[in-house]
């Protein structure tokens, strides 16, 4: 019996199949949403009116212009040039440590490993509560113990200049443990021949090893933590929610926290938008930066 | 002068080494052979300091060198998998055991290697010896290159270029052919030997490969389950091999072993055309005869049987010969020669003098010699 359809064919139906439903998703899921995110950017849209006008490129010059919109985008770019480095900086140092560790005392090793991840699994509203108490400028653990050791305590989350680098700190104490665990993993991907010639070759001393194998051997990993350090840091979002809000006088205000305000509680969703669209550009960037150099230097080739 | 004393090296419950004696003459080539996991690697990693013995002492020059590192021993290490820096170019990964030698931390650094009159110096100097050392080698048109952008000879030659530029003392290989292909690794076998002579320094061989021991070494140590079952020349081990375990590892084609009754002196079949001579003879021995000594004869065999199987190689023929009680001995045969068919009677010789007797129980090699009855 002839089949009802031609080989080619019947293959074109199972490729729809295949990767139908997927692309379907994506569209309906996120396409469509930016398209219409894009357009309610250019618009004065507000949650409930029945009418809008364009406003072309209006709301991002306010973004970009305004005071409190500047104020929002040089404070996240603060908070994540602050927490890159350190959180990079001391998640390469810890792994470091614990894989150095791991070979002498493992239980050890892996129980630290686990505090260090704590953060990461905790939900950061909680840890947010404790934090509040922790920084508390009359009872707080902080301030008590800089006093016991006879150093004047400070407005940890009300004091203007103080405030945004208090969240950054937070940040750091949240991302160090994953950025552990990334490290770790490109640790333990190193060969260990490689070591073995650098010890032969005469790098055999702490520094001289981690210039010569470790660190070029870590190159994928570290841009790759990074980009993932950097994507976080942009939406930090829940800290400066539970513990500020955006206060002092906008002293801690952040992108996405600006696109809460904005659209959730004033309901101006055309602004909103814009500044959703901003953000969204800035990840794009990273993501596109982030396959870009992973596929062509880092690889040695 | 290399040398190793009672070394013994255990990783937690498990011993790997058991008291390792073994001298490296100076400009020898000492190849450590045995099969995987017999200790030989580690007892290379000894020698480079890259690993500590539990017990015993590792001597250069009549010098205990526990305390010192690798690069203090002046000992240049070749590794299988050759460890080339993946972010270095050739140049660059054939100049580092200088640059750690001769730069200081300050000479070493980013910019300041651009910058210090002092650095610019010995750069130049490294760039001159990196280059005579690949024309050596025949890879200066290599020199800018990737490590991942060179095929598996390539990278041997440079992970060979790496340890030949600083001129050590005693050059140790760590399986350096075993990831090559067949054609590659004969031709390389050719040129490290080359490289030995033209150097006059120690190299130290680990092979699991008995042909590329036999061929490059002037001396071979048997590495079986963590001890030196026998260190010697390639044809001592050859002809002389102390136990069966040694006798079974060397030479190309698998000696004959057989297990035979000797009450009162004479042996079973199909030995009983010889009578064991030379001393007191056990009841059961071990016979073992290289095939390479057997040999095909129409009149007067020593040994009469049935062909069970033939193996055409080209240059030879090994075939194997089925007798009555069941045993069978490979002989080979030249490979121009015509054989009986499978199924026909055969006849085979043998020098008696080239048959080794083990005790079956030990496994030793004993004291005693087979003689053709008249």
């Amino acid at each position: 019996m002839r089949p009802l359809l031609t080989r080619a064919w019947r293959e074109t139906v199972t490729d729809m199949w295949l990767a139908g439903p997927a692309t379907l998703a994506m569209l309906v899921l996120i396409f469509i949403p930016v398209g219409i995110v894009a357009i309610l950017s250019v618009t004065d849209y507000q949650f409930g009116a029945r009418s809008f006008r364009w406003v072309g490129v209006d709301n991002y010059v306010t973004l970009f212009t305004d005071p409190i919109g500047r104020r929002a985008l040089v404070n996240t770019l603060i908070y994540v040039a602050v927490v890159i480095p350190f959180s990079m900086g001391l998640a390469l140092a810890v792994a470091l440590g614990l894989h150095r560790l791991a070979a002498w005392w493992p239980w050890l090793s892996s129980l630290l490993r686990a505090a260090y991840f704590l953060p990461v699994a905790a939900t950061l509203v909680a840890m947010a509560i404790a934090w509040q108490m922790l920084l508390h400028p009359n009872i707080g653990l902080v301030n008590s113990t800089l006093a016991a050791i006879g150093l004047p305590g400070r407005d940890w989350l009300s004091d203007r200049g103080l405030v945004l680098y208090t969240l950054a700190a937070i940040g750091i104490w949240q991302t160090v443990g994953y950025n552990m665990v990334l490290f770790l993993a490109g640790l333990s991907a190193i060969p260990q021949h490689l070591y073995d010639a650098a010890a032969v070759d005469g790098a055999d001393r702490g520094w001289d090893r981690f210039w010569t194998v470790t660190w070029p051997m870590l190159g994928p990993t570290t841009l790759f933590v990074a980009v993932i350090t950097a994507t976080n840091a942009f939406q930090v979002f829940e800290t400066v929610a539970t513990l500020t809000r955006g206060g002092p006088a906008f002293a801690s205000d952040t992108l996405v926290y600006a696109l809460y305000r904005e659209g959730f509680v004033y309901f101006k969703a055309g602004y909103a938008s814009a500044i959703t669209m901003v953000f969204f550009v800035v990840v794009v960037v990273l993501t596109l930066l982030q396959f870009r150099v992973l596929e062509r230097r880092v690889h040695y080739r | 002068m290399l040398e190793l004393r009672d070394v013994t090296r255990r990783f937690g419950e498990t011993t790997v080494l058991h008291g390792i004696s073994l001298t490296v003459v100076d400009g020898s080539f000492t190849s450590l052979l045995g099969p995987s996991g017999c200790g030989k690697s580690t007892t290379l990693r000894i020698m480079a300091g890259l690993d500590r013995p539990t017990a015993g002492q590792v001597l250069i020059d009549n010098r205990d060198v526990a305390e010192l590192t690798a690069a203090q021993r002046n000992v240049a290490m070749v590794f299988q998998s050759y460890a080339l820096y993946p972010h270095l170019t050739v140049a660059q990964n054939i100049a580092l055991p200088l640059v750690m030698r001769h730069m200081n931390r300050f000479e070493r650094a980013p910019l300041f290697d651009r910058i210090l009159p002092s650095a610019r110096v010995k750069q130049a100097g490294h760039r001159a010896q990196v280059g005579a050392v690949a024309e050596m080698l025949g890879i200066t048109e290599l020199l800018d290159r990737k490590p991942a952008q060179l095929s598996g000879g390539q990278k041997q030659r440079v992970a060979v270029g790496r340890a030949l530029v600083r001129d050590p003392s005693l050059f140790l290989l760590d399986e350096p052919l075993s990831n090559l292909d067949a054609k590659l690794r004969v031709q390389m076998r050719g040129e490290l030997t080359a490289l030995h002579r033209r150097t006059g320094r120690s190299f130290v061989y680990v092979t699991h490969d008995q042909a590329e021991a036999m061929s490059m070494s002037d001396r071979i140590a048997v590495f079986i389950d963590g001890r030196i079952a026998q260190a010697g020349s390639p044809r001592t081990l050859f002809e002389r091999p102390v136990s069966r375990t040694v006798a079974a590892f060397i030479g190309s084609h698998p000696i004959n072993l057989l297990d035979v009754g000797a009450a009162r002196g004479e042996l079973e079949d199909p030995f009983g055309g010889f009578w064991p001579v030379g001393g007191e003879v056990p009841a059961r021995l071990t016979i073992g005869i290289r095939p390479e000594h057997l040999s095909v004869v129409e009149t007067r065999p020593a040994f009469a049987g049935h062909v069970a199987a033939i193996e055409y190689l080209g240059a030879e023929m090994l075939v194997t010969v089925r007798f009555p009680g069941g045993a069978e001995l490979r002989a080979l045969a030249p490979g121009e020669g015509s054989l009986p068919a499978i199924g026909q009677p055969i006849g085979l010789d043998l020098d008696p003098a080239r048959a080794h007797l083990f005790d079956p129980l030990s496994g030793e090699r004993l004291d005693l010699g087979l003689e053709r009855k008249p």
